[in-house]
């Protein structure tokens, strides 16, 4: 393997890292997010949007980080991906900008229609958000009409196919369960069995359209099943991954909320990785002619400025290993409403 | 930037069935009928994001990144700025235990949570759109910077991320001293991200260490051939020293105001006294070293830039010694600049001695001068506020030195719009940097007509340009309405039923 190739695989390793960081961490956030108008009552929101406020600004720096690995270390696929995804992004953004205003802002008037007014902003931008997600997951797995200067053919209607959509619906019960399953962590009383009720429709929700979306894959586009047939010893993966998925529906019924959370990492942990295995090396599959897609190869940077990303990582990342956990330590535990809270 | 009129007229050669269709009014038929297709011709131009609209995609996505860059620069030189207060006063706290000094830390940590949240949220989406509005510019420079954008994810935004919570949470669930190594590390974190991105933005002021290479699929980009070089480009540091000056100046003069208001009012006057100093305190250092900081700014630029340090100082033609405007009109039509000056200041500031000239506009072609007058204008305004700011510094610094604190209003009402001019300044200093630079984006290696996405349409770049003015605006508002609602309840509020605001030890 000459050093050109360990570096871009390298990079493109911790690019996937901060994107399932990403899914995983914002996940359940976003989730919340999702769940937050199906909370009644201004005690229970504000219970929702505390179990979240300590964490999720970090939880959503990792979007800004696997976007700035794609900036630095693969440049030709950055200047691509984002002008012809302009609206989609774009859409992204405001669902961003809207979450943190209405995060922010909300505790800071007690009128009912501001808190109203902010209360449905968090739910629309939680929705469009995760929304967006899955539909960009779902056409970078369908593959993306790219011509060879880069352009999508067809235009942004391309985007909203059968698959994508399907696959944008799967992201939405992900996230939802994945936030449904938080929120039992972090609650107690009347309001954690009302979370409950929730996590097992989520639950449901998630394992039927897993199963769709499986089949769908499986039929629709064998080319993400090629990696496992070729390379049997990986074929243990979707195994571990169906594992995750089937024990989040044990722990749930066994009340371990905790085990039944980190199972849910585990499982969009799992299928992300699926993910990156199914579309390797593509970073974005053109639909037209495989010679048009965007590998990890043909799009990254020199091998000076990976190998400095590389340096900038190493050095970067293990700090965060150290305080990421125990800034979760510190607010472990069920959410109080004081002085200081959202 | 010679922004064209921002008025959409209506052509209708996209719609050529339009033409036919007024031709048919001109002959008197139905009015009803003509009604009904404006309408739909409207429906039509709305859906189809086709509109005819003078403005390219160049100097939309122009004004799309001046705008948010704009509103999004209100917030971190605040938090930057603030941090450094906070630290000062949760030190304070820590040594003398006095509740005043922790009541002045958590009623800023409020005002800085906010900054920050805000800086946050309109920031993101500047770095999404290097690639959505910017692709061409975002390929060339990615080699050579992508991994100072990097290191800012990767050393800033991640400790900030995770300690910002304890800082603003924590509280209760850390001791005294965890609490406030929170604070110094989010303050360290607001400062890597300076570090950081105001290197990304000097290597487009003054390119260094860097190759250009052609690459298979015909593009030509810059490739990093000396890390160190590019990082610590020749501007790098006078840039670096005063952008963080600016950020400390609007911090300080954010903490005068709300101060010399409780004054104004007569409420809080301990804690307004108290406060007023560690503002002024930071406004007396900063407004001196500012002063160092850009007479070697302007120095490098002047070096580097020397186009751009014409325009700055608007001279068009090259005399020995030069003098220098204090203020001025350019005359643009005459090439000349009607004002106020000093002879041969413009030389002995710059090379210190009158016996050099500094180079006119006369020796640069035409094509790489820069909007002038504008550029003269915000290089002006800048300095001109900075020495309004020294003036409030010293005014307040008299009174505390005489310990007279009975403030004579009309001071203490200046103090308060003080607030204004550090924001105001930084602005025009950036502006004046960036539109120096013009026609330029990365300063003689890319022209910033080169540098926009290809892709992208003229409707898809109205529409988020209107999604962020909305965004924006909501935001800027939003932050005075809660940032006065704040101030006016004054410091007491929110105290009272924590009096042991740590976790006892």
């Amino acid at each position: 393997m000459d050093t050109l190739y360990t570096a871009q695989l390298i990079m493109y390793l911790v690019f996937l890292f901060s994107i399932i960081a990403y899914t995983t961490l914002d996940g359940f956030d976003l989730g919340v997010g999702c769940l937050h108008l199906f909370a009644k009552g201004d005690k229970e929101r504000r219970l929702m949007i505390n179990a979240i406020g300590p964490v999720w600004d970090g939880n959503s720096t990792w979007i800004v980080i696997g976007g700035g690995v794609l900036f630095a270390a693969f440049p030709k696929a950055f200047a691509t991906l984002t002008p012809n995804l302009y609206t989609p992004f774009m859409l992204m953004l405001f669902g961003f900008m809207l979450r943190a205003a209405a995060i922010e802002f909300r505790s800071k008037g007690h009128e009912a229609w501001w808190t109203k007014v902010w209360d449905s902003g968090f739910f629309i931008a939680s929705l469009v958000l995760t929304s967006i997600v899955g539909l960009i997951l779902g056409n970078l797995i369908q593959g993306l009409p790219l011509n060879a200067k880069g352009e999508l053919e067809g235009g942004l209607s391309t985007l909203l196919t059968p698959y994508p959509l399907l696959i944008s619906l799967f992201g939405l019960s992900c996230f939802t369960m994945h936030g449904a399953l938080f929120l039992l962590m972090k609650t107690e009383g009347p309001f954690h069995d009302k979370v409950r009720r929730w996590a097992h429709k989520a639950t449901w929700a998630f394992l039927s359209l897993w199963l769709i979306s499986s089949l769908a894959t499986f039929f629709y586009h064998p080319r993400m099943l090629g990696p496992f047939f070729k390379h049997p010893t990986i074929g243990i993966l979707p195994l571990l991954s169906f594992l995750a998925i089937l024990s989040i529906f044990l722990q749930l019924r066994k009340k371990n909320d905790g085990l039944a959370f980190l199972a849910s990492c585990l499982s969009i942990f799992s299928l992300l990785t699926l993910f990156a295995i199914g579309t390797f090396p593509n970073i974005a599959y053109s639909s037209l002619s495989p010679e048009n897609s965007l590998t990890f190869m043909n799009s990254s940077s020199s091998e000076l400025a990976l190998w400095i990303m590389v340096g900038v990582t190493l050095t970067g990342a293990p700090l965060s290993f150290f305080y990421f956990p125990y800034v979760y330590k510190v607010f472990k535990g069920k959410v109080e409403l004081d002085a200081h809270s959202y | 930037m010679s922004v064209p009129a921002p008025v959409c007229v209506p052509d209708s050669f996209s719609f050529p069935h339009v033409k036919k269709r007024g031709i048919g009014h001109a002959h008197g038929r139905g009015h009803g009928h003509e009604e009904e297709n404006a309408f739909s011709l409207m429906l039509q131009r709305i859906l189809s994001l086709d509109y005819p609209c003078p403005m390219d995609v160049e100097i939309l996505s122009r004004i799309q990144f001046a705008f948010t860059i704009t509103f999004h620069y209100i917030y971190p030189p605040l938090s930057i700025g603030l941090s450094i207060a906070l630290i000062l006063m949760e030190a304070m706290y820590l040594k003398t235990k006095s509740l005043l000094w922790q009541k002045m830390t958590k009623f800023w940590l409020k005002v800085f949570a906010m900054t920050f949240a805000l800086g946050v949220a309109t920031g993101i989406p500047l770095m999404f759109s290097l690639g959505t509005n910017w692709s061409r510019y975002s390929r060339f420079v990615s080699d050579v910077s992508g991994s100072l954008l990097g290191a800012e994810g990767m050393f800033a935004f991640l400790i900030e991320a995770g300690f910002l919570g304890v800082l603003l949470f924590g509280w209760k669930r850390v001791s005294p001293k965890m609490h406030f190594l929170s604070t110094i590390l989010v303050s360290l974190g607001a400062h890597f991200s300076a570090i950081w991105i105001v290197s990304f933005n000097s290597w487009m002021q003054t390119p260094a260490g860097h190759k250009l290479t052609t690459l298979p699929d015909g593009t030509t980009v810059a490739e990093v051939a000396n890390w160190w070089q590019v990082f610590l480009s020749p501007s790098n540091l006078s840039h670096l020293a005063h952008v963080l000056l600016g950020a400390w100046m609007a911090g300080a003069f954010l903490i005068i105001s709300v101060a010399a208001f409780y004054m104004l009012k007569k409420e809080h006057l301990d804690f307004a006294r108290r406060t007023f100093k560690v503002g002024l305190l930071m406004a007396l250092v900063t407004s001196c070293l500012q002063l160092i900081s850009a007479d070697h700014l302007a120095r490098t630029v002047a070096k580097y830039n020397p186009e751009k340090f014409a325009a700055f100082e608007g001279v068009y033609r090259t005399q020995t010694p030069t003098p220098a405007y204090i203020i001025g009109i350019v005359d643009s039509q005459n090439e000349t600049v009607h004002g106020l000056s000093i002879p041969g200041l413009l030389s002995l500031m710059t090379y210190r001695t009158t016996k050099t000239a500094v180079p006119g506009l006369d020796q640069f072609p035409r094509e790489h001068w820069s909007p002038v007058g504008a550029v003269f204008q915000l290089y002006h305004l800048m300095i001109l506020l900075w020495g309004a700011m020294t003036i409030v510094a010293l005014i307040g610094g008299y009174h505390w030195w005489k310990k007279r604190w009975n403030i004579r209003p009309i001071l203490l009402k200046l103090m308060v719009i003080s607030v204004l001019f550090p924001q105001l300044a930084n602005i025009a200093g950036w502006y004046s940097a960036c539109m120096g630079r013009q026609p330029y984006t990365v300063y003689k290696l890319l022209k910033t007509s080169e540098a926009f996405s290809p892709v992208i349409t003229k409707g898809q770049v109205i529409g988020s340009l209107i999604m962020f003015v909305v965004m924006y605006l909501l935001f800027f508002v939003l932050f005075l309405v809660l940032l006065n609602r704040k101030i006016k309840a004054g410091p007491d509020v929110g105290m009272q039923d924590e009096q042991l605001p740590y976790r006892p030890i």
